[in-house]
């Protein structure tokens, strides 16, 4: 039987704990021959007066994102070669995890990373560890921030 | 629970007010837009002077955009360079505004002028709107690039240009300073924020980023809307601190609910419809300028 190619998710913020989150994904799928699929969600800006400062709001955000995504493919591709999935959605960033999730069926494990004591917790985590957990389908992995990247390179 | 407002010279039902406030809070809350230009002319249709209701209205935008200000500030979407020469226009153009307002008062003209006013903007306001939102929704969904590109205009000659390195714009900071002081007499005579003219002026002719522009919008909005407040209440007496309260708490729950509701519908239904309800009362207060004689003659039943 053939071995079916593990897809590990990254969902993008802005965050330093992200790059946890990629390192660990980037050595775990090289070294599985996996693939490592990059989410980036953004939120339109709500201009009611006028349709046209929205439109451009939105045009603006777009090109944003997909900036943003390619500095993180190319952090990807320190660790593997596989060029990273990329997707770039709009909306309520946990809404578009679930509906992401629900119609990517081929995604093996969504990988978060767990920021330093924040009061009340990461939201991310609290949402699909707690409240969101019956609504997804695929095991989470949380990488602490305490780890360091020889660590996670060793537990990848 | 009926109340007389001091400053407003009128016998008022407080739980009117608040409703009114939560009806005005609600469809802000609903269509995101500010609510000024909504709420003063129904302060007006209630039977509050319109010098009043646009020195209430203007404490009632204060208290409304200071918590967008500092969500924006938070979020660094505010340029404070680009802001600053807004507000200079903005605070010079209110003051004046409100000394012109004030000899207006003294020569009795002021309410005709204020309801002349929003007559003018709601129709320009209004019928932009809806011709916007009647053309995407029959073209629906064209993708389309934007038509900001640069492009060397006239405004470029201007002299003294500045490098605003957040917006990532050159500029003549004239440019800033006069749309502020546009705003600012707006502000002044109409009791709104402001960022419906100011916004789209940031993003057309300054070319700045559509979520600067709003940030910094509202960060002048901010500082103009207490120019104006102080103002009106030391030089016209025309701001009412009770109703202005009322129609804070009204307009703060309404807001709550409004925007629940929001993602239930189109962004183009929703513009319809506030459009549209910006030419009714459009008509509305063109119906009462017509009715004007009558509502002196009250005035003065209640001044005997």
């Amino acid at each position: 039987m053939m071995e079916k190619e593990l897809t590990f998710l990254v969902v993008l913020d802005d965050s330093n704990e992200i790059f946890n989150a990629l390192r660990y994904a980037a050595r775990r799928t090289a070294r599985t021959n996996g693939r490592v699929a990059l989410l980036y969600t953004f939120e339109t800006l709500e201009f009611s007066h006028w349709k046209a400062v929205e439109d451009i709001a939105e045009i603006e955000l777009r090109e944003e994102a997909e900036a943003k995504i390619k500095e993180y493919e190319n952090y990807i591709l320190n660790f593997t070669e596989k060029k990273p999935k990329k997707f770039i959605m709009k909306g309520d960033r946990v809404e578009c995890i679930i509906k992401f999730l629900d119609a990517n069926k081929f995604i093996s494990n969504f990988v978060l990373a767990s920021s330093p004591a924040k009061s009340g917790g990461d939201p991310l985590i609290n949402s699909f560890t707690i409240k969101h957990s019956s609504k997804i389908k695929v095991p989470i992995t949380i990488i602490p921030p305490t780890l360091t990247e020889e660590e996670i390179d060793n537990l990848s | 629970m009926s109340f007389y407002l001091p400053i407003a010279d009128i016998q008022i039902n407080l739980l009117l007010i608040l409703f009114f406030g939560f009806i005005v809070g609600f469809m802000s809350g609903l269509f995101g837009v500010g609510g000024g230009f909504l709420m003063t002319p129904l302060l007006i249709f209630m039977g509050i002077p319109p010098a009043t209701a646009v020195g209430t209205e203007s404490v009632q935008i204060l208290g409304s955009s200071v918590s967008g200000a500092m969500a924006h500030g938070l979020k660094k979407n505010i340029d404070y360079e680009i802001g600053a020469f807004l507000l200079i226009g903005g605070v010079f153009g209110s003051t004046i505004g409100v000394i012109l307002f004030n000899f207006l008062k003294e020569s009795g003209n002021i309410d005709l002028i204020i309801k002349f006013l929003y007559i003018l903007f709601l129709a320009i306001i209004g019928t932009l709107m809806l011709v916007e939102s009647t053309i995407s929704l029959v073209k629906e969904k064209t993708i389309k690039t934007p038509s900001k590109r640069r492009s060397r205009t006239i405004l470029d000659l201007l002299p003294f240009k500045l490098k605003f390195r957040n917006s990532k714009i050159f500029i003549s900071i004239l440019l800033p300073i006069f749309v502020g002081i546009f705003v600012g007499l707006l502000s002044a005579f109409m009791g709104v924020g402001g960022g419906f003219v100011m916004v789209p002026a940031m993003i057309y002719i300054f070319k700045m980023g559509t979520v600067l522009a709003i940030g910094t919008s509202l960060f002048q909005i901010v500082f103009v809307t207490l120019n104006v407040s102080i103002l009106h209440a030391t030089f016209n007496y025309s701001v009412d601190l009770i109703l202005a309260i009322f129609l804070l708490i009204g307009g703060v729950i309404g807001a709550q609910y409004g925007s629940k509701l929001t993602s239930k519908f189109k962004g183009e239904q929703i513009r319809i419809l506030l459009a549209m309800i910006v030419l009714v009362v459009c008509v509305k207060m063109g119906i009462e300028l017509v009715n004007e004689p009558l509502n002196n003659s009250r005035i003065i039943l209640q001044n005997v």
